[in-house]
């Protein structure tokens, strides 16, 4: 694994126009994430806090604003492979295998699959799909489709990884079961992360630091660091201080 | 096992009871023979049929690829630029709402030997397979497209690993309903274009005998290879897809709006490009001036010349005719299509138990079936109704069953819905193809009486060039030969005056609308009031038949024999 890169915002803005309506979805967003950190940016539904990663990855394009991946333009970044992702969507492609899904951004960058075959079976057995290289989609549940999701965010050996509510439409149990693999992931890889989601515990419990943005316009508003030590248990999840890091980020998403 | 009794219970009633009405003669004095001497009739006549279904497989294949190539590559290029699609808009409606039966007689006169039909066959087929390309490379899964994107995947990219693949399903489905198309296209040019072998050429030299088990069985053979035409992309898709259409789409979304004057600019390059084409076309080819009218043609007809006002008038004459049968036709299509559709769905039994029904309106060609209907509905409005109930039935339902089915819960009423509007305007056009296909099936049958004959024969005869037909371009998507009554005859050595082709088209259009007006029956008709006697010997029996005595049958009562020859 190369060295790890970071992220770096700065005065991010972007309005969306629409059958009459204007929606400001960001409003001068700045954050930095070191390399190797793990960053978990949180806040309610339409906050733009999906609008901050497609940006990032040179989906959307910006109104203002700059980002630097690696010192480099998304556009660079992303076809040189330094980027990784996984939406809240797995977005596999209904017509390929388990393991072809999880070859596509090799194909999609040009780089021979052959040599990955070792590589993409360690990464079946590291998302606990062993077994299942040559299911199709359709034969997944949906929790096991969320896997190949982040099996496929790391088959290029990214060096930072976007996470967009990977386990929003997963169910409790398996989202915290996910959460302490992504946890294992990120400590083995040391891949810098930007995970976005709505979960107060599972940011909570992943990440370095916590940017809680609010809506209307979208920007954040407060980043709260988190010192609990790792690596974090399960057993954290009834822990008092985590409680009241939950606590503490509640409030600042309802204003307070 | 009671559930299989079941199920085949209602088919066998149906045939049982078609059996006992036949026997009996109890439709339109025998006009619906009992199946079994429909059968048996085609064992009869089982030695004919090789070399007519092969002439028709080979040129309905050819004009299959063809069209389907064409269709796919256009699919790509409306996909890949929306002002392409937006120009050719005007070019791909005038080939959907085109009735072949329109231009059958222009491309068999500038045309030879196979191409006629190939031709048909493809113009069949393209624009099913090209709007089913253009939903299917559409209707990709942005989420999957965003990761593409996300690792540096430009549209190429995009095209290749998500779009190209994912509209497998939908242009297979579009292979799967443009098949009977590409038949019924190449037994129409059979019909129009005369040659020896083809279905519909033996359609044609078998319409003047008065055998309705003969023409039964033609229809049933044309629907039989139309039918596995079907089941042959249908197996073939259903293989293909297996588990993969499982998972929902999140579609993505349509492309946005455009300014208001490029779009106004785009508007009117769509209109204008199918009337370069027309011309373009005439040019390339060198129809001589007699047989290919140029737009410019048409409008010299219809407002500047002499005549112009008469043409007018029975234009408009015939479009009242035409337009409320088209919409009655559409409304009874599209609800009774809904109505099964929606019962497909809260009872599943009902959809199997109409599933062989819905499976043979969606592949019998409606050439085989219009001369049938309109023996045994009286060559009234009601043969028209029917004609375009299939025609819906054929759209919508095909259309329908997946729309349900597929639709993932909390957005089938949407979908449906939208689906459904959808299916209505292309069941529109439908309506409007088949009023002039089941129209001019009925105008011959008119209140002249007379037996109408092809015009094919009377070339046979030895007559020359005459005026054919003239698709004129509305925006209705309505096209109509108006020249073709006109229908001069050299040949015969007789010029007809106006008044008296006029004499002959009063009583034709007053009956049925657009249909005198179209091409080659008003010939006959005209010629009939030309000669102001009897009904001329018919020309399919002047062509093929004329070893059979039953020349003369021709002159029988048009409820009793007359099938027009349509399609």
């Amino acid at each position: 694994m190369t060295a790890p890169a970071g992220i770096a915002l700065s005065g991010l803005s972007k309005t969306f126009h629409g059958r009459g309506k204007r929606v400001e979805a960001l409003r001068d967003v700045s954050l930095t994430c070191p390399p190797g950190s793990f960053t978990a940016l949180i806040g309610p539904s339409g906050c733009g806090k999906s609008t901050v990663l497609r940006t990032s990855l040179g989906l959307e394009p910006l109104d203002a604003g700059r980002v630097e991946i690696c010192g480099q333009s998304p556009a660079q970044a992303t076809a040189a492979g330094v980027t990784g992702v996984a939406f809240q969507d797995a977005g596999l492609l209904p017509w390929r295998s388990v393991a072809r899904n999880i070859a596509l951004p090799l194909e999609v960058l040009g780089r021979e699959v052959g040599p990955a075959k070792h590589r993409i079976r360690d990464l079946i057995a590291l998302v606990g799909l062993s077994g299942y290289e040559d299911a199709l989609p359709g034969e997944l549940s949906g929790g096991m489709r969320q896997r190949v999701a982040i099996a496929r965010a790391l088959v290029s050996e990214p060096r930072v990884l976007f996470l967009d509510e990977p386990f929003g439409a997963l169910d409790q149990i398996l989202r915290r079961q996910m959460n302490i693999e992504l946890q294992r992931i990120w400590a083995e890889t040391g891949v810098t992360t930007l995970l976005v989601t709505h979960g107060i515990d599972e940011a909570v419990f992943l990440a370095d630091r916590v940017a809680v943005m609010q809506a209307a316009p979208g920007r954040i508003v407060e980043v709260i660091g988190i010192d609990l030590p790792r690596p974090r248990h399960a057993a954290l999840f009834s822990a008092p201080h985590f409680h009241e890091l939950c606590d503490r980020i509640a409030g600042v998403l309802h204003g307070g | 096992m009671g559930a299989d009794l079941r199920r085949w219970l209602s088919p066998v009633l149906l045939l049982l009871l078609w059996e006992v009405v036949g026997r009996l003669d109890l439709v339109a004095s025998g006009a619906l023979p009992a199946l079994s001497e429909i059968l048996a009739r085609l064992w009869w006549d089982r030695a004919d049929y090789p070399a007519h279904v092969t002439a028709t497989l080979a040129a309905s294949g050819a004009g299959f690829v063809i069209g389907n190539v064409l269709a796919v590559l256009a699919g790509l290029v409306f996909v890949l630029s929306p002002v392409a699609e937006r120009l050719s808009r005007g070019v791909n409606i005038a080939i959907f709402t085109l009735p072949p039966i329109a231009i059958a007689p222009i491309l068999t006169l500038t045309l030879e030997g196979m191409t006629p039909r190939i031709v048909l066959a493809a113009l069949g087929v393209y624009f099913v397979t090209m709007q089913a390309t253009v939903t299917g490379l559409r209707q990709y899964d942005s989420r999957a497209a965003d990761v593409v994107r996300a690792y540096g995947g430009g549209r190429a990219a995009v095209m290749r690993l998500v779009q190209l693949r994912g509209a497998v399903p939908a242009i297979l489905s579009g292979f799967r309903v443009a098949a009977p198309n590409a038949v019924l296209g190449a037994i129409l040019a059979e019909f129009g274009g005369g040659g020896r072998f083809g279905l519909g050429a033996y359609l044609l030299g078998s319409l003047g005998r008065g055998e309705p088990d003969r023409l039964w069985g033609i229809g049933l053979v044309a629907t039989l290879v139309a039918g596995l035409s079907y089941a042959v992309f249908a197996l073939i898709s259903r293989r293909i897809l297996g588990a993969t259409l499982s998972l929902s789409l999140n579609p993505a979304a349509p492309p946005a709006d455009r300014p208001v004057r490029r779009a106004a600019l785009l508007g009117l390059g769509a209109v204008l490009l199918p009337f370069a084409l027309w011309w373009f076309l005439l040019w390339a080819m060198q129809v001589p001036e007699m047989l290919g009218k140029t737009p410019w043609g048409v409008m010299e007809y219809l407002f500047v010349s002499d005549s112009a006002p008469v043409a007018r008038e029975r234009l408009l004459a015939a479009l009242a005719e035409t337009l409320p049968i088209t919409l009655a036709g559409l409304a009874a299509g599209l609800a009774f299509a809904f109505g099964l559709a929606v019962a497909g769905r809260l009872m599943p039994g009902f959809t199997r138990a109409f599933l062989p029904v819905a499976l043979v309106t969606q592949t019998m060609p409606l050439v085989a079936l219009t001369p049938l209907l309109v023996l045994i509905l009286g060559a009234r409005d009601g043969s028209d109704l029917v004609d375009h109930h299939i025609g819906h039935l054929l759209s919508c339902l095909c259309d329908d069953r997946p729309g349900y089915r597929d639709g993932t819960a909390c957005r089938t009423g949407i979908a449906a819905c939208l689906r459904g509007w959808r299916m209505a305007r292309v069941a529109a056009g439908h309506a409007a193809r088949l009023c002039a296909v089941a129209v001019r099936c009925v105008a011959v049958d008119g209140p002249a009486g007379i037996a109408g004959g092809d015009d094919r024969g009377m070339a046979g005869n030895g007559a020359g060039p005459w005026k054919p037909a003239e698709p004129v371009a509305g925006v209705s998507g309505f096209r109509n030969d108006l020249d073709g009554g006109r229908g001069q005859r050299d040949g015969f050595g007789r010029a007809l005056s106006r008044g008296a082709v006029d004499g002959a088209y009063r009583p034709a259009t007053h009956g049925h609308g657009f249909a005198a007006l179209t091409g080659c029956d008003g010939h006959c008709t005209a010629r009939r009031g030309a000669t102001g006697g009897p009904a001329p010997r018919p020309s399919c029996c002047a062509v093929s038949d004329s070893a059979h005595p039953a020349d003369h049958d021709m002159m029988r009562p048009p409820s009793t024999l007359m099938v027009c020859p349509v399609i």
